[in-house]
């Protein structure tokens, strides 16, 4: 070994041991930063992230995928006697069909997937509202408005809970781990009261009117239509002049008036009309695959894509899944009414049309939210891209909700024919006279084949109490089938704060 | 053994040219292997000072007084002591020393190796000999049915596939993948990269006292892969191998033709009163046999490699370059696989102290996949599903005119055609299930990869005993995928109308810096090895990827984002990975008194980033102790030359976790839709709960083996375990009112407990002639001793639209467990309907007609319903099995290599239940059409309510058992002086058939089911495959 090697190679040792000795690394080589996302600690600062939370809480609104397919609107048709499950044959969605036929179990049924849509958009709402005081950044104006937001939403979300389940865990803030199993199940009683100071607190503080790239934010109108359809449900004869009131609230406002066409109603161009006092938005524009579906993040409303007729080959409408055919007895209520041909699509009456007959197939569909041809997404799949939005709270409802409290508070029958008639004239039906009880029953027919198909008769039937006699050949029992069954996973994860509803 | 010697010998021959020009010559003679009487070139003929050594053809001459003796030795032989006596010429017959030779075997541990005699915990090891006649896609294919508790089960086989590996089982529901250490460097994202050609060794660490030095990731079990070396005993050695095979599939699936389609589904539709569909069946024939069509026979596996190795006193080299081509058996051209390597390793002893050493290696493979084991749309799955009646291409213009294939009487513009026609469109069966053939002619999605992976090391000896190692991983990775998604129209929910071009680019960079000191020293009989260490690694990595729709042109190789023409569907994503640091310090002490009593100590700690500060740091030891008993004095059983008894037990941890998973973040994407223009408005929410306790999960595990080896060829190894998985991530699923999903916790546990047994049997009866046998087999039972939460399960894997739920985790059953009722035949008439009544007398299937399923009231309560569903069957072997066979006769060779696995089930869900006009197994001809006809498969109808298929049942459950001929192999070796004259070392042709027969019950393509844990949903099956192929060694 030359000289030259001997030093290389004492450098070499000693490089190798201070390796050694010093390879361990600095305190941050352990630390990860976040990429793309923040952590929750650092978050709720500004008014942008306040406004993003806020966000997340009406994206709740327009989920149809928790465990399974969940569409609130069309499952509370299959449920009332405007339309059946259908699909392709009785196995397809067996949870649509024991709702259908009303052979619910704790296990089977579209129960877990309202249940869990409810409390994720709770949640974010009680978030929202325990963090928007802490935003300094946020403008009071701003901080206002948006926790009557968060209140609406939040009281729809219970408004949904009451009316499906009854009896529920009652939550109004983010529960810290020790507070997983000390909740309590209450029964409608305490949750109206939660439902209707949220609405008042709304009313109070939401705009009348949003500009028009706010449209889907919501104003003081919807606030007062929610209020009202909750104290309706809620079915307190004492509350009816209040109902009556906040109808005419929104009557008065100026804000809202009938479109002319009931046809354009049901268009892309009718979404956001002057009658629509509340809608759930869909944007065919996110391009969702299955990839995502399940996860609450497609945008679309795959809901469309059930009621198309199955394998469709023809005008007008593209393919759907064969779900919802229209009930014969509906078919047959709605027979000579000018709004058949805007609710109902004779499927024999379509030139060149062919499909394949699936499940419960009468020939009959659903037309207001029909999957159209023209309307097919231009990305990602076109069963989950559908842009329709659901047309949640339409004037035409509140004028009829209108009437119905008047006449139940003891107002002003003329008044009350005055808006019922109104329902009536657009559509070119002559003017009717009735009072009383007559004047009553016609409004609940009127508020049938006026909103058939939009997915309220079922809760319809259940509160003016005729559930049992229209729908007891389907299956129903009022005794049990008021309510859905709590999910049973539900029960298994929390057995000692839930217990099932009477009867399952 | 005569391979081992042989190469020996060659080796050594170049030495003895400068030893063979003695002079004076007394005595001569040969030295020859005692068992086949071949020369021993390069043998040591010792007689005082003076020596000798034999030449090529084993001979020697030496110039010595009669009556004074010799020592003639041989590496790897036992010595013999010879008399020179009255006779000149001596023959000296040495005998092959095969104890000695395996107990010298050396066994890489990690950081360092271990002479085999003294390792006390339960490793095996596959060697380059066991490998090199094989024709190997995969280096995870080198693994299966030869390596005792190690199961290896081919993903698929579509070409390119992986392999799911497990080592002694399944021990976390978060991840049991084991860890790759490639020449040092732990290896992330597969080890596809690697030439099999190109691999020395390849060592499993099963038991926690090995993996322990691998400490935090070492609870799946570690896979040490060595690379080949040249050196200077072996001289320079140019290889050049080569094969070509042909894949076909072995199995078609038996499904009905036209006719009885025609027929059966009439049969359904009038058991639902509803119209018949088909007028007359008989008039369809047979119709399209969709699984010809789908199958590619003939197709081509080919490799060629070519390496160089070799080294002086200074150094050592191989380089290699490989390429291998594979097509697959199904969608011709549409899968395929292609892979390119190329190695150098070097090694330069820069002085006596001082070794730097470099492994380079490059890959780049290319692929293109179809969808394989998935109810949404596979080719083989499409064809088990679609009628038969419908036509592999349409011709007939009157159906071409009408729908579907035209609209408003003009023929569609995007219907899917090759050069044969327009491609038929089923109007009976919907959805997902279209044209096999048309869906796969128009995929267009490559994958690329291009990886490369660096070590560079520096040994230095500091004082004797004591060396430094300093070593220095990079691995780099780019790839990749483009693909072209032309417009096509395969039925109405299958349809696109402008084309959409899309590209994704990854890169992934992984640096891994260890630095070690390790000393040796022996007082008296007392030998000790002490390993101090200290390793760092970080992980990073970005992507970015688009589509653009409306390409003018629907030929993918014009196919680019820049060419497409609508802007508005562009679409771009990209980022960075949350980059992945650990940090680890370990020691390792290994002590031997006589080579008797052997014993291992390992502390490792590690500090990952995946945890919080709270539990950042896990401590992983491990003991292990051996005693070799026929070293002892007592032993005098002399047929039993080696009886060793070992035990070990040790701590090994998983960071199997995601980034950040300890912490609560904040996600996008919770969108809402705003305004008239439809504006996407972002919402953010918590992702999860925050859990800064999250930890590490650890694996306990106890070893206790045995190693025999007695009349030099018999050996037999024997270990038995028992892992318990603690601290498993679990997701406790909290009640869903909480309304925040909740983070993971380490509440779970698993228990694994198994018994691995290897045997061998290696003789050579002559020279001739040699036989080798050698086998494993395993048993396991795997627990889910403890999910964590109230409900005690988890769900599993759903099946179709519905998300049927086909298997559990459930707290004491093993994982994945099939799930569902337990039917208990068919009724046969309404008095067995009325006759299955509850415990208080009620009917229990209402409903029921006869011809359905009688389900069993599993739980007694009177009702038939979800909670009646029940284990009905385990995807995990309870035992499996390997055999080689191995004979050579004169130049002839033949092995044979057979794996099975056993006590498994398969969960056929290949038909789409919810489509019931899709196409059915051929056993539905059998199925129940009146009293008696059968117990097994209930009656066809449209209106099922008795969910006979809608269910999930053991109607759908088959042995999953099967015992396949893997490889059989027949080679013929050129040896002597033909290959001399063309200037050869060897040469070796040979045939070899894989997969030529397999034992099964299974019904399926294959039971070999390897990424569906054992749910069959169309899988892509193995090929049978004929191969010719050809090895040579250049001298």
């Amino acid at each position: 070994m030359n000289k030259l090697n001997q030093t290389k190679s004492i450098w070499v040792s000693l490089l190798l041991a201070l390796t050694l000795i010093l390879g361990s690394c600095s305190k941050d080589f352990l630390n990860t930063r976040p990429v793309g996302r923040v952590l929750e600690v650092n978050y709720y600062q500004t008014e942008e992230q306040a406004f993003e939370a806020l966000v997340s809480i009406y994206d709740v609104l327009q989920w149809n995928d928790q465990y399974g397919f969940t569409m609130f609107r069309f499952l509370q048709n299959v449920a009332s006697d405007d339309t059946y499950a259908g699909g392709s044959d009785a196995s397809d969605q067996p949870s649509w069909v024991a709702y259908d036929n009303f052979t619910l179990t704790p296990n089977l049924g579209p129960q877990r997937g309202f249940w869990r849509k409810s409390y994720k958009g709770i949640y974010r709402a009680n978030l929202f509202l325990e963090k928007i005081d802490g935003i300094e950044d946020a403008s009071e104006a701003f901080r206002t408005r948006t926790k009557g937001e968060a209140k609406f939403l939040r009281a729809k979300f219970y408004f949904d809970l009451v009316r499906l389940f009854g009896n529920v865990p009652l939550i109004d803030h983010t529960l810290g781990a020790s507070e997983y199993y000390t909740v309590e199940q209450v029964g409608p009683d305490q949750i109206y009261p939660l439902i209707i100071s949220d609405l008042e607190d709304a009313i109070a503080v939401l705009p009348s009117s949003v500009s028009s790239n706010q449209l889907g934010r919501v104003t003081k109108g919807a606030a007062q239509a929610l209020l009202a359809r909750a104290l309706l449900f809620e079915n307190d004869e004492n509350n009816m002049s209040q109902v009556a009131s906040l109808c005419e609230s929104v009557i008065q406002s100026g804000e809202y008036s009938l479109l002319t066409s009931f046809a354009d109603l049901w268009t892309a161009d009718g979404e956001w009309s002057s009658e629509s006092v509340f809608e759930i938005t869909y944007s065919e524009n996110s391009a969702s695959d299955w990839g995502s579906f399940g996860w609450g993040g497609g945008e679309g409303n795959v809901g469309v894509q059930f009621i198309g007729m199955r394998d469709y080959n023809g005008p007008t409408y593209a393919t759907g899944w064969g779900f919802c055919p229209v009930s014969t007895e509906l078919e047959a209520a709605m027979d000579g009414d000018p709004r058949y041909g805007y609710t109902i699509i004779d499927a024999d009456a379509l030139p060149g049309a062919e499909y394949t007959p699936g499940y419960q197939n009468t020939g009959f569909w659903m037309r207001k939210y029909a999957p159209i041809a023209a309307n097919v997404a231009p990305d990602g799949d076109p069963a989950l891209n559908w842009g329709n939005n659901i047309r949640e709270i339409r004037y035409a409802d509140v004028l009829l909700m209108a009437a119905e409290a008047i006449v139940r508070s003891g107002g002003s029958e003329g008044t009350a024919r005055t808006y019922l008639n109104q329902v009536r004239d657009r559509v070119g039906l002559a003017a009717l006279t009735s009072s009383g009880n007559q004047l009553l029953e016609d409004i609940y027919t009127e508020r049938r084949l006026e909103l058939a198909t939009e997915g309220h008769r079922f809760f319809d039937l259940i509160r003016t109490g005729k559930a049992s006699e229209v729908l007891g050949d389907q299956g129903f029992v009022a005794s049990t089938h008021t309510y859905l069954p709590i999910p049973q996973q539900e029960i298994d994860a929390a057995p000692d704060v839930l217990t099932q509803n009477p009867g399952y | 053994m005569t391979k081992r010697k042989h190469f020996i010998a060659s080796l050594l021959f170049l030495f003895t040219i400068g030893f063979s020009a003695q002079l004076g010559a007394q005595y001569r003679g040969v030295v020859l292997d005692a068992t086949d009487n071949s020369p021993l070139p390069g043998a040591v003929i010792k007689a005082g000072q003076k020596s000798a050594m034999t030449d090529i053809e084993g001979r020697w001459t030496l110039d010595v007084a009669q009556g004074s003796t010799a020592r003639v030795s041989f590496v790897g032989y036992l010595s013999q002591n010879i008399e020179f006596g009255a006779s000149k010429e001596i023959t000296v017959k040495l005998k092959y020393d095969q104890a000695g030779a395996t107990l010298d075997e050396v066994v890489v541990v990690g950081f360092g190796t271990q002479k085999k005699s003294n390792v006390t915990g339960a490793i095996s090891s596959v060697k380059s000999e066991d490998l090199e006649d094989l024709q190997l896609p995969r280096v995870e294919t080198a693994l299966q049915g030869r390596t005792s508790g190690v199961s290896v089960v081919q993903s698929s086989g579509q070409p390119g596939a992986g392999a799911t590996i497990r080592i002694r089982g399944t021990s976390s529901i978060n991840g049991s993948d084991p860890l790759y250490v490639i020449d040092g460097v732990v290896i992330g994202g597969g080890i596809d990269f690697l030439n099999p050609n190109d691999i020395e060794t390849i060592e499993v660490l099963k038991d926690a006292a090995s993996a322990a030095i691998y400490g935090a990731r070492g609870a799946n079990g570690v896979i040490i892969i060595t690379t080949k070396n040249g050196s200077k005993v072996k001289g320079m050695q140019v290889k050049v191998t080569s094969y070509t095979g042909l894949q076909n599939p072995w199995k078609k699936t038996p499904v009905l033709n036209a006719t009885e389609y025609a027929t059966l589904q009439n049969e359904m539709a009038a058991a639902a009163g509803q119209a018949l569909p088909y007028s007359n069946p008989s008039q369809y024939g047979v119709g399209t046999d969709w699984q010809d069509a789908v199958f590619n026979r003939n197709a081509i596996i080919q490799n060629s490699d070519i390496s160089v190795a070799g080294g002086t006193d200074r150094g050592s080299y191989y380089a290699s370059v490989s390429s291998f081509n594979q097509e697959g058996i199904v969608a011709e051209g549409k899968s395929y696989y292609e892979r390119l390597a190329a190695r150098l390793n070097t090694t330069t002893k820069v002085n006596d102290r001082l070794t730097v050493g470099w492994n380079v290696a490059y890959t780049h493979n290319q692929s293109n996949g179809v969808a394989e084991n998935t109810e949404w749309g596979s080719p083989l799955g499409r064809a088990l599903n679609i009628d038969p009646i419908t036509p592999l291409y349409e011709t007939d213009p009157t159906v071409l005119s009408g729908t579907p294939y035209s609209s408003g009487g003009v023929l569609r513009s995007n219907l899917v055609r090759d050069d044969n026609g327009i491609f038929g469109i089923s109007n009976r069966v919907t959805s997902e299930v279209v044209n096999p053939v048309a869906a796969y002619s128009i995929i267009n999605n490559v994958g690329w990869a291009d990886k490369i992976v660096n070590n560079t090391y520096a040994e230095f000896e500091i004082l004797p005993g004591l060396k430094a190692r300093s070593s220095m991983g990079i691995d780099l990775a780019f790839w990749g995928s483009d693909g072209l998604t032309p417009s096509h129209y395969l039925n109405a929910t299958n349809l696109l109308d402008t084309n959409n071009v899309y590209s994704s680019f990854n890169r992934g960079f992984t640096w891994i810096w260890d630095n070690t000191l390790t000393y040796s020293h022996s007082v008296g009989k007392h030998n000790l090895n002490y390993l101090l260490g200290h390793s760092a690694q970080e992980v990073n990595g970005r992507y970015i990827g688009g589509n653009k729709r409306d390409v003018p042109t629907q030929d993918f190789q014009d196919a680019t984002i820049d060419y497409g023409r609508n802007e508005i569907s562009e679409q771009v994503y990209g980022g960075r990975w949350e980059r992945y640091a650990i940090e680890s310090y370990f020691g390792r002490v290994n002590y031997d008194y006589d080579g008797k009593y052997v014993a291992t100590a390992i502390l490792r700690g590690d500090a990952s980033s995946r945890f919080g500060q709270n539990n950042r740091w896990g401590y992983f030891p491990s003991l292990s102790a051996g005693w070799n008993v026929h070293k002892e004095d007592f032993w005098i059983y002399d047929n039993v030359n080696t009886l060793k008894l070992k035990a070990g037990y040790g701590l090994n941890g998983s960071d199997a976790a995601g980034s950040l998973e300890y912490a609560s973040t904040i996600i996008g994407g919770r969108s809402y839709t705003f305004g008239a223009n439809e504006v996407l408005v972002n919402g953010t929410t918590p992702a999860q709960v925050a859990n800064p306790d999250l930890r590490w999960e650890s694996v306990a595990q106890l070893n206790l083996g045995a190693e025999i080896r007695a009349y030099d060829y018999l050996v037999l190894g024997f270990d038995v375990y028992n892992r318990r998985t603690n601290g498993m991530k679990t997701r406790p699923p909290l009640p869903d009112y909480i309304g925040n999903d909740p983070s993971t916790a380490n509440v779970g546990s698993m228990l694994n407990q198994g018994i691995d047994i290897e045997f061998g049997y290696d003789r050579t009866y002559s020279k001739d002639f040699s036989l080798g046998i050698s086998g494993n087999t395993s048993f396991i039972k795997n627990e889910v001793v403890l999910i964590g939460n109230d409900a005690g399960y988890l769900t599993g894997a759903g099946w179709g639209p519905q998300g049927l739920e086909i298997t559990r985790i459930t707290e004491g059953l093993p994982i994945g467990y099939l799930y569902g009722y337990q039917t208990d035949g068919i009724f046969q008439n309404m008095n067995d309907v009325f006759s299955h009544t509850g415990v208080e007398g009620d009917t229990l299937q209402p409903m029921a007609q006869p011809g359905d399923f009688r389900f069993v009231d599993v739980n007694g309560d009177g009702v038939i319903d979800a909670d009646d569903r029940t284990m009905i069957g385990n995807p995990t072997p309870d035992w499996t099995a390997g055999l080689t066979i191995d004979m050579r006769y004169k130049n002839w060779d033949i092995n044979i290599f057979g794996q099975g696995v056993f006590g498994n089930q398969i969960y056929n869900a290949t038909r789409r239940y919810d489509l019931p006009t899709s196409n059915m197994p051929a056993s539905a001809i059998d199925r129940w059409t009146g009293e008696g006809s059968t117990n097994a498969y209930p009656r066809l109808t449209f209106n099922d309510v008795n969910r006979n298929f809608a269910r999930s049942s053991d109607f759908y459950v088959e042995d999953g058992s099967f015992f396949r001929l893997k490889s059989l192999q027949v080679g013929y070796n050129l040896t002597g002086g033909i290959a001399d004259r063309l200037g050869l070392r060897k040469m070796r042709v040979y045939y070899s058939g894989t997969n030529l027969l397999t034992f099964t019950k299974y019904s399926g393509f294959d039971p070999e089911i390897g990424a569906g844990m054992g749910i069959d949903r169309g899988i892509y099956p193995q090929a049978r495959v004929n191969t010719i192929g050809l090895n040579i060694t250049f001298k």
